[in-house]
């Protein structure tokens, strides 16, 4: 088994009196597809936001490539190659897809223009579209907010954002829950191109049939701690809902 | 990642359609504006034949122009990012008022004078602008707040280093050459003569803040955080940095003002930017007028130019037109009828298309 590329030990995290990480767990590999799954209330988009830098855990330990790490801010942890898809999207819906696929690393122009911060909107749209339609989201109009989008095309906005920028761990927090049977299979294929370029894929998701297809292996959240993990070949539905609800015992595959 | 889409063929370049709709109507606006200002011009020309177009009305309505303009413009960065700043009458009288102190400890006799008055003006705004942008990026207040309690502050201190008594000095005056009319080559026949400080003060101000917000990177993290905070956090950015460099920018706007003031008055009143209509509220009155969403994220400065236009030289048909007291009287009304009518305006279109919040 090859060192992990991401490791999360004993995560804490509480929001006033709620409790929702008690000494988590989490491993991912590169070139894996993890998916982390777990009952509403389990803690999975929380901990998904401790390691893609949004929100600091009270305690517990980070290491990438075994060695300690911190992420204050997301910056941090996109510096770090991690990138998020986030169950609410995370879009500015005034904007265009271009300035949101852009948004916080804006291409400038070259050099006498760029040297005064002037943006090169011609170069972002064109690989926007690029990227968007890698995903078959035509994208009609480059120009409209992304407001006038479908809610489909919104999220596969938001993916080929995430997709373009991952470099090392790829974040994606039910990244199909929008999305129709054809745009759903797309990103299913796209996770898996992702993956063999060598980047980890950690896919939040409720559809058991979309975790069973695409993912390596399966850890299981429940309560705010992982209770299991299985290789997806050899687990069965049973097996992953008895974990889930916790019918079944404690940690103890692998 | 990235690789593979820089990587993907780009020999396809075809033209990109400007198909701009929010574009195309806020163009609908700035033209509705537009057309608003023609009728205005006209029918007050008509009213009052001859009166309209004199040199003196001209340049008091470029010097309103001039002061609204900045502070309305301070007030798009401000507004773009959700927020607003109620403060900016208070930062005007502020500046103004340390401003001239300064000169006046110096001998306001001499250019370093002169120089060390208006720097010490903009210090000023932008010591205030970093108190605002603090108070309301870093520590979260809501912005209505936090600006509305600074105004008062700001004002008060103001009063007590003036004593309350306006400063005058003829001869700050005397040493500004910002106010100073220039004849325009070529047209300069047929309009009235430009004050000089259009040219070597307020054109360049502007050009660079359309060229930040529209062009620059900031600009477009301004939008960003304006729109959806949450979402230009988990992007990355710098949101606290970047909405409380929009209040630094209304501050030392405030601080511009305050040079332009005293050197077109030649005195520092205490009460300049509170009395009577104030500075901050006709300054967000243009900013809506001209396209600004009040929730942040939308307006352009083309909008914001066009309604500044608008609102001066409706203020001055109406205080032309109208005998005595009864003219500024009528001025609040039109105000407040403009007001309205653009917020149907802009409500129309944003159902009408869609977009929008």
């Amino acid at each position: 088994m090859t060192e992990p590329l991401l490791e999360a030990r004993g995560i804490v995290k509480n929001y006033g009196h709620v409790e929702a990480l008690r000494g988590a767990d989490f491993t991912v590999r590169s070139g894996e597809v993890v998916a982390m799954i777990g009952d509403n209330g389990a803690g999975k988009s929380t901990l998904a936001k401790i390691l893609s830098g949004v929100e600091p855990p009270d305690s517990g330990e980070i290491t990438m490539d075994g060695a300690p790490v911190r992420f204050d801010s997301v910056e941090h942890a996109r510096a770090a190659g991690i990138e998020t898809v986030y169950q609410d999207l995370a879009l500015c819906a005034d904007l265009t897809p271009a300035a949101n696929f852009f948004l916080g690393r804006e291409i400038l122009r070259p050099k006498p223009l760029g040297w005064l911060g002037v943006l090169d909107h011609r170069d972002m749209r064109v690989r926007t579209r690029d990227a968007c339609e890698m995903l078959g989201i035509p994208l009609e109009s480059q120009s409209e907010p992304v407001s006038t989008l479908s809610g489909g095309q919104r999220q596969g906005v938001a993916v080929a954002r995430a997709v373009t920028w991952a470099q090392r761990v790829l974040f994606m927090d039910e990244p199909t829950a929008a999305l129709g049977v054809v745009q759903t299979r797309r990103v299913l294929d796209l996770i898996r191109t992702v993956r063999d370029s060598g980047v980890a894929v950690v896919f939040i998701s409720h559809n058991m049939q979309d975790v069973k297809a695409v993912s390596d292996r399966i850890e299981v959240l429940r309560l705010g701690r992982r209770v299991a993990r299985f290789d997806t070949v050899a687990v069965s539905m049973e097996e992953l809902v008895g974990a889930m609800t916790g019918a079944l015992g404690q940690e103890n595959q692998q | 990642m990235t690789r593979r889409v820089t990587n993907r063929v780009r020999t396809e370049t075809r033209a990109e359609q400007p198909t701009r709709l929010r574009d195309r109507l806020l163009a609908a606006q700035a033209l509705w504006i537009g057309v608003v200002l023609v009728v205005l011009i006209l029918v007050f020309s008509v009213l009052r034949p001859g009166s309209f177009a004199t040199t003196f009305n001209f340049r008091n309505l470029v010097s309103d122009t001039a002061i609204l303009l900045l502070l309305a413009t301070g007030q798009t960065y401000v507004i773009i990012t959700a927020g607003v700043d109620l403060s900016v009458g208070g930062v005007v009288v502020f500046a103004a008022v340390v401003s001239v102190e300064a000169m006046e400890a110096t001998g306001a006799e001499s250019t370093a004078s002169l120089i060390l008055g208006a720097v010490v003006a903009i210090l000023a705004g932008l010591a205030w602008g970093l108190l605002n942008g603090f108070l309301v990026a870093r520590i979260g207040f809501p912005a209505l707040i936090s600006t509305l309690a600074t105004y008062y502050a700001y004002r008060s201190i103001a009063l007590v280093i003036s004593d309350q008594k306006p400063i005058n000095s003829p001869a700050i005056q005397d040493l500004y050459s910002l106010t100073g009319s220039v004849r325009i080559p070529i047209i300069g026949d047929y309009i009235p003569d430009v004050p000089l400080g259009v040219f070597t003060f307020l054109l360049p101000v502007l050009v660079i803040l359309w060229l930040v917000l529209d062009r620059g990177t900031y600009g477009r993290r301004l939008y960003g955080i304006g729109t959806n905070d949450v979402a230009a956090r988990w992007a990355g950015l710098n949101v606290a940095g970047t909405r409380m460099r929009a209040y630094i920018l209304s501050g030392v706007l405030s601080g511009l003002v305050a040079v332009y003031i005293t050197a077109e008055f030649a005195s520092a009143r205490p009460d300049a930017g509170t009395s009577g209509n104030g500075l901050a509220l006709p300054a967000i009155t243009i900013a809506v007028l001209g396209g600004v969403a009040i929730t942040g994220g939308i307006g352009r400065l083309a909008g914001v130019l066009l309604a500044t236009v608008l609102i001066v030289w409706l203020n001055a048909g109406i205080i032309l037109y109208f005998e005595g007291n009864a003219g500024s009287q009528f001025q609040l009304l039109a105000l407040g009828v403009v007001l309205i009518l653009a917020a149907l305006l802009n409500g129309l279109t944003t159902r009408r298309y869609g977009g929008g919040q």
